[in-house]
């Protein structure tokens, strides 16, 4: 939904964001049949139950003035999706398949048929959540084993007791899950912004410079001037630089004086100097609880 | 394999502890059938009502994890205690009728228990990336480490000047933190493994009465209806549905919003439209509403939106104007909840991590 804005797109934003919440799937106009036939030959406790609240559903959720309403209160571009979950897919579509397998339960047979068949039919409307292959997990974390190691390389090449690193983009999003006392010299936010190349304001540009040019590299692997990249790493205090073995700017951070301190895997961790580096430690609490009772 | 059955003692645990808090209301409604999965499923909701009732008031003191969690500790004792005292009655007789239930259904009761099992099986041991899990894994981590309570940035680990206010109602994961800090669990295995299979064990049950609802007491429709529920679940996947969201982010607060709450608010409404004014119904929407904005932020609008998708319906077919009322009532918490989030966003005030 990272592309789609409700004042862009107008009308239009809630077909797109059906679109692409439903993907190559065809539930929803499975949903849509059922519906229908429910309409159709449906008793009235089934009309009460699915088709009287789909018909709300239609004039609210699915009316494409709904967002542009909402989106005038809150900002619901990228988030839209969800008000789709009210849609129940998930009990119809169950349920209209359990009818159909058992519309004549005298007969097993005729009922492992039905069963089949229903099985083979959502299959082939579905989007099947392994279809690009299933990862086992590598360790009871569920995380790379790739994460603990630079982890571990990163504690034994430091006398910090929590260093600052940047990261590549996968690196960046899980290392803080394993290892808290990692610091990270940009948010989440603030790095997927600068890799989708969004638009940013006078003040955040400002607010954010070191942190872009640190990003220039990393993320973008831009060769930016190499002092302009170290008075980067002096002023967010980092001190590690890990990027993917086949980074294209591993030669220019070496170049740029930064240590190769060790390698994992896919990932080569790079470790800079700082001019004067500060050794971060937690707030202190103590006074103001004192000060409490 | 010691973590795996250190994990499923985590999972047993949390959904006895569910269990024993529901009883504490499903106990009281004497006119009704007492039932076990309704207990989990009440017990849920009122677990995290009562966390972030002993965690705002730590947060806003500035104080740190380790005392949350002896208080939060001290809570789950008393309550176990006082439902000890009030259920054990109940209790006994409930556990004769499900041993009685178990022998009667073997293939039912072996049939759920698999598929429980299986997918869970299949849905834990995948590696899944996902860039939210930064945050809400972030978040338990950052936590714990820290000894704070979203004082830190969960993203990078620095000091934030002032609390997020998108999520400080949003306290779930801080309950996996202290979880964390009572048991030894890293968050990792915590959040990724154990809550992982409690929210697939709390979806199973929700699925489990839906079908109950629709189909009766024939077991074997609703075991179809089961296993179906589960299947499109692995085959509605596009990186948006609530299905993608349960079987490859499980363990997130919104997750348990798609395939928990917004269930569970569909299977209210069919209960209202045979007896809509059954207290207890109305009392456990009241409860999924407070509890849900402790689960995710995105609540504080999902919630709401759901539950007005069928009240117009309820509204014409039962034609009792106190629905509104009653419906009104329960979506306060979470229209005081966006309302808090506004004023903060505008700019009407800021709450800072230090006092100035």
């Amino acid at each position: 939904m990272q592309d789609l804005s409700v004042t862009g797109d107008g009308l239009l934003y809630l077909s797109k964001c059906i679109g692409l919440y439903n993907g190559s799937s065809l539930f929803m106009l499975l949903y849509l049949l059922v519906l229908i036939f429910i309409v159709v030959k449906g008793g009235d406790e089934w009309k009460r139950i699915f088709l009287f609240p789909s018909i709300v559903l239609l004039f609210t959720v699915y009316n494409p003035v709904f967002p542009i309403f909402i989106n005038r209160i809150f900002d619901i571009n990228k988030e839209y999706y969800r008000f789709l979950w009210i849609t129940p897919v998930y009990a119809l579509l169950p349920a209209a398949a359990t009818v159909y397998i058992t519309r004549d339960e005298k007969s097993r047979g005729r009922m492992i048929v039905s069963f089949a068949g229903v099985l083979l039919i959502l299959m082939g409307l579905g989007s099947f959540t392994y279809a690009k292959g299933y990862i086992p997990k590598q360790n009871v974390y569920k995380i790379p084993d790739e994460v603990m190691s630079v982890s571990k390389m990163i504690r034994k090449n430091t006398d910090m007791k929590y260093p600052v690193a940047i990261m590549d983009r996968d690196m960046q999003m899980e290392i803080r899950q394993y290892d808290a006392s990692i610091l990270l010299a940009c948010n989440r936010t603030q790095y997927l912004d600068f890799l989708g190349d969004a638009f940013e304001d006078e003040l955040t540009a400002e607010k954010n410079e070191y942190v872009n040019r640190l990003l220039s590299v990393v993320a973008k692997h831009e060769e930016i001037d190499k002092d302009s990249f170290r008075e980067a790493l002096d002023k967010t205090n980092t001190q590690f630089v890990v990027v993917e073995k086949n980074s294209p700017v591993i030669r220019y951070l070496v170049d740029t004086g930064l240590d190769s301190v060790g390698t994992t895997g896919g990932r080569i961790i790079f470790k800079y100097d700082l001019k004067e580096p500060v050794y971060l430690d937690f707030a202190d609490y103590s006074a103001i609880w004192e000060e409490q009772f | 394999m010691l973590t795996n059955l250190e994990c499923i003692f985590a999972v047993l645990f949390n959904i006895i502890t569910f269990f024993v808090f529901g009883s504490m209301i499903t106990g009281r409604f004497k006119e009704r059938r007492f039932s076990g999965t309704l207990s989990v499923i009440t017990g849920f909701f009122l677990y995290y009502i009562l966390f972030e009732a002993a965690c705002i008031p730590i947060i806003l003191l500035y104080r740190p994890l380790h005392v949350l969690s002896f208080i939060w500790g001290g809570i789950m004792v008393a309550v176990f205690i006082i439902s000890t005292v009030i259920n054990h009655k109940i209790w006994m007789s409930f556990f004769r009728e499900t041993v009685d239930f178990l022998r009667r259904n073997p293939g039912f009761a072996i049939f759920s228990a698999l598929l429980i099992v299986i997918s869970s099986v299949i849905i834990i041991n995948c590696y899944q990336f996902t860039l939210d899990a930064a945050y809400y894994v972030g978040t338990a981590n950052t936590t714990l480490f820290t000894d704070s309570i979203n004082i830190y940035d969960p993203y990078t680990g620095m000091w934030q000047d002032h609390f997020e206010m998108r999520y400080f109602f949003a306290n779930y994961a801080v309950n996996d933190a202290v979880m964390c800090y009572f048991t030894g669990f890293h968050p990792l295995i915590w959040t990724k493994t154990v809550m992982e299979a409690v929210v697939i064990v709390l979806n199973a049950m929700v699925m489990y009465r839906l079908g109950r609802a629709l189909f009766g007491e024939d077991l074997t429709k609703t075991g179809i209806f089961m296993f179906f529920a589960m299947f499109i679940c692995f085959f509605y996947s596009t990186i948006y549905t609530y299905a993608d969201f349960f079987v490859t982010r499980t363990y997130e607060g919104k997750t348990i919003l798609g395939s928990v709450v917004l269930p569970l608010i569909f299977l209210v409404y069919i209960k209202l439209l045979k007896n809509h004014k059954d207290i207890f119904l109305w009392l456990l929407l009241l409860l999924m509403s407070i509890g849900s904005i402790v689960l995710s932020n995105s609540s504080s609008m999902l919630f709401p939106a759901a539950l007005l998708i069928f009240v117009p319906p309820l509204l014409i077919i039962k034609k009792d104007i106190r629905i509104i009322f009653k419906s009104a009532a329960v979506v306060l918490p979470c229209i005081l909840s966006v309302l808090i989030y506004v004023l903060y966003v505008k700019g009407y005030f800021v709450l800072y991590t230090m006092p100035r």
